[in-house]
């Protein structure tokens, strides 16, 4: 058995050559065909491929190890202090106050653009870590804090920009490469930029490894006299730095982030020390590696790659076959246990939500826009037209809202996670993959095809999910990882296709946003099917999954069948997003937020927070859905979006409130 | 008595069943539409030739993008917009009640629900590996029949072809060198159009030359990074507008892009947008202002 250090320096050296050897076979022959001479000195015009290669590809591959280095940094700082494997650059929402400040300044300010792209992306960064940071402090930067209120924020700053791109699409086509990531450089001034940046943060970071590592201990630390908030605050400003210099630099590359952190766990490396060093470099050649084999590639098939999509595509199947190795860490701080939690009973929760439903859905079904825009009240001979436009939308809308919320809480309570929401899964990227493939391989593909392909996408990643759980018991973490390299995987292979500007990734760009568009009767009757047919069992399974909130061991010791429970539990709640999914598209913030909503409401126990989350699920998504189709008219915002947009206001409120009192 | 009557309905039947077998290829008899039929449609290169025609137009989509992306000809001011392209608004076009929705491949996905409200024509012309070029002037004559305005139509495509020849002999000093069309989409990558592509139909027809040597998807163009240029050796480089903000001054100072062929010959010219998914007003728009291009003294 080798020791901690010399196994480290082992994998390094194996990722490392890995690096070179991509950049030997794509810049070696011509580098060497090029010679020192036409490298050095002052370029001579005729000399295109000289310029070429000190211009393009050379800064191209410092670029490529700078970034990667950064972002894994990123990620193993975020995951150390947030004390959660999932956390990633994308946790805190920098990247989504990134794309949202480009893209606002492209439709309404370009002026801004124009003096410099660089301090607007960083300045969205700056305005999202903020609001994080604000909210965060007032809980003195408890990992769960954060997590919550940057998920939060990130899905929030990022539905607001999708909702720009689908209604400006033309506009705003370069966010498409934007939010893939590419590397291609044309000059050295933005290496240049990032370097020192970048070499500042890190230092900062090596300062903050002893008592960064001492925060592993939490509680005891702070019997040690350290100063826990300013800890976790200083180790956080850090990573968001790192990531928002990065992303303004080439734009989103967010899978390192994740991956990078991991993949050292993963090989072995324990302490934080040297987790932060391993994860910087698994970024740095993971990028380069990739970014090199890309060009190459892109030479034969003549199509342009984004490196942090492909990044991804490459990554996440490597990750998933290292999840057996990473080690059943502690997981993810729990909810309840650093939040004190109110109670209150059922019916006062659920009375006032009923009643709520019920309002929303008169004013859905009845209240409208005409020609000219004005708000008409549809009533009798008017109203019966339309009627066949609105009542689908709002049932689909609703049953969704009620199965994705549901699936919600059976998943934050199983896997312990409050970042667990549906689509960690992968499933509804299995469906997304599914409409992928149906839209790139049949030409003017009808409903029939495109469901049809959704729902074998969806089936499949569900299998792949129950399979390769089966095979590695549950245990919180690892479950997690698999569905979420499964997501990234297939999310990656989308942006992909975006990033090459196919009109038909927009789309599937409305799925992903959670369009209600195309619910009609059968779908809606489809959706509502479901929910009424799993009610009942609802109680039954809540009760087993409230056995199992002491922790496996001890349920196990009381007689409880975990493994069976758990897995009973996963499939439902995979079931239940793959049938939302094919009823109302992909966006399941729904099922972050809602069960959110219900807990901090007062419903501590599993089966009443089921049914208030699914109250409040169903509420949030009729209200989204009518806001959706009148708000903007005659724009229609995807529901999924709007669903993020009034619910997250919704669940800070409840948690600024519950601090006061 | 009895048999006469029978033998008449056998032949009507006949005749009946025959026009109904014929009627997608036969013009007039399919149309079944009123005098003058009222259209609405997603797509603005539909949109183009309904107006460039005079058909009846009530509703289109994404209007706001009319003036900086298709730009002409000037849309009548009492159309309605219906929200997005891929996601009109059912209930407006509802209350609209138009006569035909014309509509794309793409929006097969919601052809049922289109066809609750109106008869739905779908116009497959573009992204179909090949040029759409033939495609464009059969969705001409066939918007012409359904409108009741043939004439209209063919009048339409004569006078692109006779724009087209009058141009060729005006257009020599394009001829020194190729010609490349592009969309800056970043301050780093550009969209180059070629084969599939209108841009590159009109090219052909006004025999110039496309200097974009590499493939293009089904729409007709390629999304590449700025470095790339360098496989155009010295072309004309033709930049569509409208240019992001930022990027002439970052240009300005990148070493690579004053150091390609084309940028030291000083063979660079902004032109304004042409509809790249567009059909003959496009066409004909692009063909105008490359007679009208100041190349300058380069």
């Amino acid at each position: 058995m080798l020791s901690e250090s010399r196994q480290i320096q082992l994998w390094a050296v194996l990722f490392a050559t890995l690096a070179l050897i991509a950049i030997a076979s794509n810049l070696g022959p011509s580098v060497t065909d090029l010679g020192i001479a036409r490298l050095t000195g002052t370029p001579a015009p005729q000399d295109i491929d000289a310029v070429l290669m000190r211009f393009s590809l050379l800064p191209r591959l410092a670029m490529a190890p700078l970034c990667g280095a950064a972002l894994g940094m990123a990620g193993a700082l975020f995951q150390q202090v947030l004390r959660n494997p999932l956390a990633s650059p994308s946790t805190l929402g920098v990247e989504a106050g990134s794309g949202l400040a480009i893209a606002l300044a492209i439709l309404f300010l370009p002026a801004l653009l124009g003096w410099s792209r660089d301090l607007v992306s960083l300045a969205g960064a700056v305005f999202a870590s903020g609001i994080v940071f604000f909210l965060s402090r007032k809980f003195a930067f408890r990992p769960i804090a954060v997590v919550l209120s940057g998920l939060i924020v990130g899905f929030y700053l990022s539905a607001l920009s999708s909702t720009f791109i689908l209604l400006n699409d033309y506009q705003l086509s370069g966010m498409f490469i934007w939010g893939s990531g590419s590397l291609s450089q044309q000059d050295w001034r933005p290496f240049r930029d990032l370097l020192p940046r970048v070499a500042i943060c890190a230092l900062a970071a090596g300062l903050l490894v002893r008592p960064m590592t001492a925060l592993q201990l939490d509680e005891t630390a702070r019997g040690l006299g350290l100063r826990i908030a300013a800890i976790r605050a200083a180790g956080l400003g850090i990573a968001v730095a790192l990531t928002a210099f990065t992303v303004s630099a080439v734009g989103v590359i967010g899978f390192l982030g994740l991956a990078a952190p991991a993949i050292a766990r993963a090989v072995g490396a324990r302490s934080f020390r040297s987790r932060l060093f391993l994860a910087s470099l698994v970024g740095a050649c993971l990028l380069t590696a990739t970014d090199q084999s890309l060009q190459m590639l892109s030479k034969v098939a003549g199509m342009f790659l984004p490196a942090g999509a492909v990044t991804a595509v490459l990554g996440a199947p490597v990750l998933f076959l290292l999840i057996r190795k990473l080690p059943v860490s502690p997981g993810a701080a729990t909810g309840a246990a650093v939040l004190s939690l109110a109670r209150r009973p059922l019916v006062r929760v659920l009375g006032p939500v009923c009643i709520l439903l019920l309002c929303l859905f008169l004013i859905a079904t009845f209240i409208g826009r005409d020609e000219s825009g004005h708000w008409v009240l549809d009533l009798g001979a008017s109203l019966d037209p339309l009627l066949v436009w609105r009542l689908p939308r709002s049932i689909a809308a609703a049953a969704a809202g009620a199965l994705l919320s549901i699936a919600g809480v059976i998943l934050q309570r199983l896997l312990r996670n409050p970042m667990a929401s549906p689509e960690v899964l992968g499933v509804n990227a299995g469906a997304g993959m599914g409409l992928l493939v149906v839209l790139l391989c049949v030409t003017a593909p009808g409903h029939f095809a495109l469901t049809s392909g959704a729902a074998i996408g969806a089936l499949t990643a569900l299998g792949l999910l129950i399979f390769s759980i089966r095979k590695s018991s549950l245990s919180g973490n690892r479950a997690l990882m698999a569905g979420v390299a499964l997501a990234t995987f297939l999310f990656a292979l989308l942006s992909v296709v975006t990033a090459t500007g196919d009109p038909r990734a927009l789309l599937l760009l409305t799925w992903m946003a959670g369009s209600t568009y195309t619910a009609d009767m059968t779908s809606a009757a489809i959706l509502m099917g479901v929910t009424l047919v799993i009610l009942p069992g609802l109680p039954l399974l809540a009760r087993q999954i409230d056995l199992l909130s002491v922790g496996s061991d001890l349920a196990r010791a009381a007689g409880a069948r975990v493994e069976r429970i758990q897995l009973i539990a996963l499939t439902l709640a995979g079931l239940l997003t793959a049938v939302s999914s094919l009823g109302i598209g992909a966006l399941s913030f729904i099922g972050l937020i809602a069960p959110q909503i219900a807990r901090h409401a007062g419903l501590q126990r599993c089966f009443p927070q089921i049914a208030g989350a699914a109250m409040i699920g169903a509420s949030l998504m009729v209200a989204a859905d009518f806001l959706g189709r009148t708000i903007y008219f005659p724009w229609q915002l995807p529901a999924g979006l709007l669903s993020a947009l009034i619910g997250g206001p919704i669940l800070m409120i409840v948690l600024l409130c519950k601090k006061k009192a | 008595m009895s048999g006469k009557p029978r033998e008449i309905s056998r032949r009507a039947f006949t005749s009946f069943a025959l026009a109904g077998a014929l009627a997608p290829f036969s013009a007039k008899a399919s149309t079944g539409l009123p005098q003058d039929p009222r259209f609405v449609t997603p797509d603005h290169g539909l949109v183009q030739t309904l107006v460039a025609i005079g058909a009846d137009l009530s509703g289109v989509a994404q209007i706001p993008n009319w003036d900086v992306w298709t730009i002409e000809p000037a849309l009548p001011k009492d159309v309605v917009n219906l929200g997005t392209a891929q996601e009109m608004n059912l209930e407006l076009l509802q209350r609209l009640q138009p006569d035909l929705i014309l509509s794309t491949p793409y929006l097969e996905n919601v052809r049922h629900q289109l066809e609750r409200i109106a008869p739905v024509e779908s116009f497959p012309i573009h992204a179909l590996g090949t040029s759409p070029y033939p495609n464009i002037l059969a969705a001409t004559r066939r918007l012409g029949e359904l409108s009741g305005r043939e004439a209209a139509a063919k009048e339409l495509i004569a006078a692109t072809e006779r724009l087209f020849e009058a141009s060729r002999p005006k257009l020599t000093r394009l001829r020194t060198h190729p010609l490349v069309f592009l969309h800056f989409i970043d301050t780093r990558h550009v969209r180059i159009y070629g084969p599939n592509c209108i841009i590159q139909d009109v090219l052909d027809r006004l025999d110039l030359q496309n200097g974009w040597p590499e493939m293009t998807n089904g729409w007709g163009f390629a999304t590449a990074g700025i470095e790339r240029l360098v496989d155009i050796g010295d072309a004309w480089v033709l930049v569509f507008d409208p240019v992001p903000p930022d990027v002439e001054a970052l240009l300005a100072g990148s070493p690579l892009w004053q150091n390609l062929p084309f940028v030291q010959a000083g063979r660079v010219r902004r032109f304004p947008n042409v509809l790249a998914f567009g059909t003959l007003p496009a066409a004909t728009r692009m063909t105008r202002l490359l007679t009208e291009l100041e190349l300058g003294h380069a």
